[in-house]
């Protein structure tokens, strides 16, 4: 069992702090939850206004904490000083000698390789750069299923190790069996070599951090060795399309007061956003392999959203979880379409779900169960905020249409006279918006007059544009994401599940087709609810405009958000710009290069994926070596994949399945005949399936 | 048609065998077929990453293998020798082949096994004070006496 913690000093101020988050949430709830009431033509009497008061609350509570944690951020950076932060430890630290071993992790599945290896290789270069590489080794671990992206990581890796003589230092492996997806694959490092290190880097296949970065991060980690994981907060950045820009700009923005928010209230009790972090590995060895919830997906089984767990535990096992906010030269990139985005909150929304079912598990701290009750309403909130357009809008149609009863059935000195008090609800309306958007005015006055530092956003005017035109595409976007939501939390508690997929990170419009069957039931909605509302109580109709005109516009807004040239041309008009776009980094500068560097000589590839490992003798002696030792196979084996190789050589790969394809790609010896016998082809068709007639000599 | 895993075509008697080339048309005096034969093993060097002038040799040496050992059918021959010659060269496929193996350090293999998780403290407490209560001799004379208490107290009551 985990051991109890011992007392941090840095407890006391915690629990502080989080009475007074408590205190702060609760009271203005209850205050707007009473207003709320009063608003309503029976003053909350009736089952459906009561119902309607507690969503509201619920919500009201929910969009509080948000204000409460920016508040924080704001009066933190505004101080400057934070004794808490816990980058403070590195202050006359700067030089100290790096003591321990760190592996960097990049767990992998399905990714785009060329990405995937130039942010792994600029990272690489960095801390060369720094002279701390010896302190560090590389891992890709390959979950891929697909035989065509495994023949290009194999190639990928190859390159990069010859090219940054890496030989020794970055590994590859790809896993047969991909059980419990990230976390599993995680957990199989950690298994085969965890003992090597004492501590390791997660990476997502989009992450990129810079030398100095994870060298400050190990230093942290030497000098404070109760720390169990050290998170930093990404900065967005290296995207096109107007969505993404949109949300960079907002992460860029906003980001860094939230982040100081959050830290203010968790100190020692952050989150693990599963990337972009420093993990122990002995105590996350010990106590944080992850079992499976009892029951089926999608409320049990594997574990999906790992990360909170893992830290829950880690903090259960008495090691801290810090966010480092004040780092900086950590990135990632944002899902490049509403679409994508919209795919990865699926995947997410079940994991968060899930953790629901954790909430009450013995020994974790409060805090951390307010972590995943906060994470499970992330997306609960959207289906509350639907449950609360419907109850409102029930109750304005059911006003509409009964007969009013001035003079109820039972005694009474007045009459029962519904009154609706536009004027109140303008002021619940006002101090709704008020908690919604003073946190991006703040933000505009930190950047401004604080840190003066609205030239690196394209200047006051365009960065003040930026934010209003950030706010009418988030009011515009945030119906068709409630919706979207909405029918995720629905779907998950009905059992329905996701499957694993890679993550879309290249910038790919949507096309209207997609945005149409995506959208179009929404929008249809939005019609149909509009046209009622209009038709039976217009004056609730002009409430209902900014969501109804959201979901109208919902297939325009997600194909036009997606173009990366709408974004570019934003960009030109200096609007959305972040630092990262006005002044790049070096080593995103690096990142970009490498990219095209790599899609330039890919061109020179004649073949790709399965093709190469057959035609291209390099890459199929590398490949022989990752693959199994041969095996003894049962004789109708034996004759399928005889078939299989036969049908590969005279109809070429185009005519495999992907199973065909990795049946063949795991048999070594059948892959070696296979690329003799492809090279002894005729010139004609059948060569020029495998690209053999494009090939000409180069000498 | 099958195909003997790990032996290729032109040693195995051509098992996958591409389709032959017509001995009529074939032989040193069709200029198109040598062309096809000295493209691809050329090709084939340069793609095996062996430098000049060493690759010319090789090609040079595979073609004229083939021209003395198989003039009908020359591109298998020619492959087949120019395999057997590389075998013996250091090239990008010898080093691609080291390189795969340090691929993965040498596992070092520790433990990673899940603690078990009590999703519902209450419920497993209540059923081990249960368990404890029967079990235990202590709480089990507690329970007695308690119940004696009881039984007293509804007495005395009466």
């Amino acid at each position: 069992m985990h051991a109890a913690p011992a007392f941090a000093p840095w407890l006391a101020a915690a629990r502080r702090r989080r009475l007074v988050l408590l205190f702060l949430a609760v009271v203005p709830t209850v205050i707007a939850a009473g207003y709320m009431a009063d608003v309503l033509p029976h003053k909350g009497t009736t089952p459906l206004e009561l119902t309607l008061v507690v969503v509201y609350g619920l919500l009201f509570c929910w969009i509080s904490v948000g204000f409460w944690t920016a508040m924080a951020g704001f009066l933190t950076l505004m101080r400057r000083v934070d004794r808490m932060n816990v980058a403070e430890v590195l202050k006359g630290q700067e030089e100290l000698p790096l003591a321990m071993r760190t592996a960097i992790l990049m767990p992998i599945y399905n990714e785009d390789v060329t990405r995937v290896m130039a942010g792994l290789r600029a990272t690489y270069e960095s801390l060369a750069a720094t002279g701390h590489l010896a302190h560090f080794d590389f891992y890709i671990l390959s979950d891929t299923r697909s035989p065509d992206v495994i023949v290009e990581e194999e190639a990928a890796w190859a390159d990069f190790c010859r090219a940054a003589n890496g030989r020794g230092r970055i590994f590859y492996r790809n896993r047969k069996n991909n059980i419990k997806r990230k976390s599993g694959n995680v957990a199989d490092f950690c298994r085969r070599w965890g003992k090597n290190y004492e501590c390791m880097v997660v990476f997502d296949a989009d992450s990129v951090m810079t030398g100095e970065t994870l060298a400050a991060m190990a230093r942290i980690m030497q000098l404070k060795p109760k720390i169990g994981i050290l998170q930093t907060a990404p900065v967005a950045s290296g995207r096109q399309t107007l969505i993404a820009r949109a949300q960079q700009f907002a992460n860029r923005v906003y980001g860094p007061m939230f982040a100081a928010g959050l830290h203010y209230w968790q100190l020692g009790d952050a989150q693990y956003w599963g990337h972009n972090a420093m993990i122990r590995v002995a105590p996350f060895m010990e106590h944080c392999a992850l079992a499976r919830l009892p029951g089926k997906p999608p409320l049990g089984g594997d574990i999906m959203s790992h990360d909170f767990v893992e830290a829950a535990l880690m903090r259960r096992a008495g090691y801290g979880v810090w966010l480092a906010y004040g780092l900086p030269g950590s990135y990632e990139e944002m899902p490049p379409t509403l679409l994508d985005e919209l795919t990865r909150d699926r995947r997410w929304c079940q994991g968060n779900m899930q953790h629901l079912r954790l909430v009450t598990t013995q020994g974790l701290f409060p805090a951390h169960r307010a972590l995943f009750l906060n994470g499970a309403m992330a997306y609960m909130s959207a289906l509350l905020w639907f449950l609360f357009l419907i109850l409102s809008t029930t109750e304005a149609i059911y006003e509409a249409l009964r007969e009013p009863v001035y003079f109820p059935a039972e005694r009474s000195l007045f009459p029962d006279w519904p009154v609706w008090n536009p004027g109140w609800a303008i002021i619940l309306l006002a101090s709704t918006a008020v908690i919604l958007f003073l946190p991006k005015l703040a933000s505009l006055f930190l950047i401004t007059v604080k840190e003066r530092r609205s030239r690196r956003f394209g200047g006051f005017f365009r960065l003040s544009l930026s934010i209003f035109l950030e706010v009418i595409l988030s009011t515009l976007l945030a119906p068709v994401r409630m919706l979207f939501h909405a029918k995720f939390v629905f779907v998950t508690l009905l059992g329905q599940q996701v499957t694993w997929a890679g993550q879309e990170r290249k910038d790919v419009g949507t096309s209207w087709r997609d945005a149409l069957r995506f959208h179009g039931s929404g929008m249809a909605l939005g019609i149909v609810w509009g046209l009622g509302v209009y038709v039976l109580n217009r004056a609730f109709f002009w409430w209902l405009t900014p969501i109804l005109i959201a979901l109208f516009l919902a297939v325009p807004v997600s194909v036009f958000t997606s173009r990366p040239g709408v974004g570019r041309f934003f960009a030109r008009l200096g609007l959305f710009l972040i630092p990262e776009e006005v002044e790049t980094p070096a080593i995103l500068r690096r990142v970009e290069a490498l990219v095209r560097g790599s899609e330039e000589s890919r061109a020179v590839h004649v073949t790709r994926g399965f093709a190469r490992v057959v035609v291209d003798p390099v890459v199929n002696a590398l490949h022989l070596t990752f693959a199994r030792a041969e095996r003894t196979v049962s004789p109708e084996i034996e004759a399928e994949l005889a078939a299989l190789a036969d049908k590969a050589l005279h109809q070429g790969p185009q005519a495999l399945s992907l199973k065909e394809k990795r049946m063949l790609l795991h048999d070594p010896a059948r892959l070696v005949t296979l690329h003799r016998a492809v090279w002894e082809l005729p010139e004609g068709p059948e060569a020029g399936r495998w690209g053999l007639t494009a090939l000409r000599p180069r000498t | 048609m099958s195909i003997q895993s790990g032996v290729p075509r032109s040693q195995a008697g051509g098992d996958l065998a591409p389709e032959r080339t017509d001995p009529g048309r074939s032989g040193l005096a069709d200029p198109a077929i040598w062309q096809v034969v000295q493209d691809r093993v050329l090709a084939y060097v340069t793609a095996a990453g062996v430098t000049p002038p060493a690759s010319l040799e090789l090609a040079y040496l595979a073609v004229q293998e083939a021209r003395e050992e198989a003039p009908g059918n020359p591109l298998p021959a020619a492959m087949a020798a120019l395999h057997r010659r590389l075998a013996g060269v250091t090239d990008q496929t010898n080093a691609a082949a080291e390189l795969g193996r340090l691929a993965q350090p040498p596992i070092s293999r520790g433990h990673m096994v899940p603690e078990k998780i009590d999703r519902r403290p209450w419920y497993t407490a209540l059923v081990r004070f249960s368990v404890r209560l029967v079990l235990t001799r202590d709480h089990f004379y507690y329970v007695i006496l308690l119940a004696m208490a009881l039984q007293l107290w509804a007495v005395l009551r009466h």
